[in-house]
């Protein structure tokens, strides 16, 4: 039985609950930090790579990954080690029929009634393209015949009135010469080109520290971007993704000044919310 | 770590400031209700434990004077103080018997005092009620906002990939969330409340015709 005046609940006063309720509160708030931040540690999962199981040479609608080291050694696609075996001058043709089948496939998830002229292109191009390496028969036949395929690519596509650009990039490391530098107006003028199709708003994102995207892009003599390869990524996705858009739209870029000799270029940019630094 | 890694702290800084507010308003109201779900239950539990320990008081002594005494110890009783009012206008009456019925007086007495008691029990329970049924609709009101917000942004960007609209619309709903994890234990709290209230209330009814019976009989 409790006596009256007993220390019991009833006579705190509701300051001293109010002052319970708000650190139960504090607890609570912290508690649930707390557990999300154990939550990340323990829950940490490999970033998923998105991998294209039909892929050309040329211009990369997913070249990113397979600029990446693992992916590209990682990727269980079919087409791939055929499109590695290049190299070899001989069976330089080898890919070429795999390269006529896949383009009909791209276009089948964007639905157009151009197809037949695409193949048709792409069939005269190639029977052109035989010619040319055989005449050259050099060994760097490899490249010859990337930059014709990327280059038929590229016209197929605007023929398809803009269609069928995506591709995964083959994932090899191309040595460029690097030339040139902040001073070197064609490298100035591919900048601009770039900023101006890049479609980024730096208000939605959170955190703007650490926020830059390392990009070397291979640039074939004739201005089409051939790889694209992403040497550090920025956390956010969403900054990652407006990087490889604007490279993809600005895609063919204009063609080499004469005074480059080599037949393509690797150029260096980096993507920050303020803009692209070269 | 990703976008789609948000922790709540995250949230709240990024939160804009309507929903912000909204998000203050809400820990506020949380804060008041469980503040008086705690203060309440301490009382109300009191209240009927000591009633009931009055009640076996009352039926075991035979003489008011007696009850009264051994009423000192419920002080924190409903049905005890009901008592202690109406003994005391008991004495009252005999002390200075006027024209009025004595009988009426004490009854007088009681009923003042019951609905004191049941006016003290029910205070700032109202308040729960109203945060059960606001809290809700204040933490939509972020919602929505922080929604709208969300989709100015898309617009700005001209992309609606689900790296762009995921977290507007994740902390938008973090209002949603908090406004409903203000109003649940506020609208449990309410219901619980009102019952016990209610059980005390019945009981003073009950008991207030024996209380007034028994001073009287003391009386003569």
């Amino acid at each position: 039985m409790r006596k009256s005046g007993a220390p019991g609940g009833q006579d705190k006063t509701f300051s001293f609950w109010l002052a319970v309720a708000a650190g139960i509160h504090v607890v609570v708030l912290f508690g649930l930090v707390g557990l999300q931040s154990l939550n990340r540690v323990q829950s940490f999962k490999p970033r998923v790579v998105s991998v294209s199981l039909l892929s050309l040479p040329g211009t990369g609608g997913s070249s990113e990954k397979a600029g990446k080291k693992v992916p590209a050694a990682a990727k269980p696609a079919p087409r791939k080690p055929a499109a590695k075996k290049v190299p070899e001058p001989a069976p330089a043709p080898v890919p070429k029929p795999k390269a006529a089948k896949k383009v009909p496939v791209e276009p089948a998830s964007k639905p157009k009634p151009v197809k037949p002229k695409k193949e048709d292109a792409l069939a005269s191009a190639l029977d052109r393209l035989k010619k040319g390496v055989e005449q050259k028969k050099s060994p760097s036949a490899d490249d010859n015949l990337k930059s014709a395929l990327s280059r038929l690519k590229a016209g197929a596509a605007t023929s398809a009135s803009g269609t069928g650009g995506e591709a995964a990039g083959t994932g090899t490391k191309g040595a460029g010469s690097g030339t040139g530098g902040l001073a070197d107006p064609y490298k100035a003028a591919v900048a601009g080109i770039i900023q101006e199709n890049w479609e980024f708003s730096g208000s939605l994102l959170r955190n703007t520290s650490g926020m830059e995207v390392f990009v070397r892009i291979r640039v074939q003599a004739n201005g089409t971007i051939a790889q694209i390869v992403f040497d550090q990524r920025s956390p956010s996705e969403y900054l990652n993704n407006s990087v490889k858009k604007a490279l993809e739209k600005s895609s063919p870029l204009p063609p080499f000044p004469p005074e480059y000799g080599s037949p393509q270029e690797w150029i260096g940019f980096v993507f920050t919310p303020s803009g692209i630094e070269q | 770590m990703s976008d789609s890694q948000i922790g709540i702290i995250d949230l709240l800084f990024q939160a804009g400031p309507v929903v912000l507010f909204v998000l203050v308003v809400l820990l506020l109201f949380s804060v008041g209700s469980w503040a008086i779900i705690l203060y309440k239950f301490g009382a109300v539990r009191s209240s009927m434990n000591e009633s009931k320990a009055f009640l076996d008081c009352f039926f075991e002594s035979g003489s008011a004077d007696r009850i009264f005494s051994e009423s000192e110890k419920f002080r924190n009783g409903s049905l005890s103080k009901v008592f202690r009012a109406a003994y005391i206008e008991n004495r009252a009456v005999a002390a200075s018997p006027g024209a009025v019925d004595d009988r009426l007086r004490i009854a007088r007495a009681v009923k003042r005092e019951a609905n004191l008691e049941a006016k003290r029990l029910s205070s700032l329970v109202p308040f729960l009620a109203t945060v059960g049924n606001t809290a809700p609709f204040i933490g939509l009101f972020g919602t929505v906002w922080g929604i709208m917000s969300a989709f100015q942004n898309i617009g700005l960007v001209q992309s609606a990939s689900l790296a762009v609209v995921a977290p507007g619309i994740s902390e938008a709903l973090v209002a949603t969330a908090a406004g409903l994890a203000a109003a649940i234990p506020a609208v449990m709290g309410y219901n619980y409340f009102s019952q016990q209230i209610g059980i005390i209330e019945r009981d003073l009814e009950e008991f207030a015709p024996e209380f007034v019976a028994v001073c009287l009989h003391n009386q003569s």
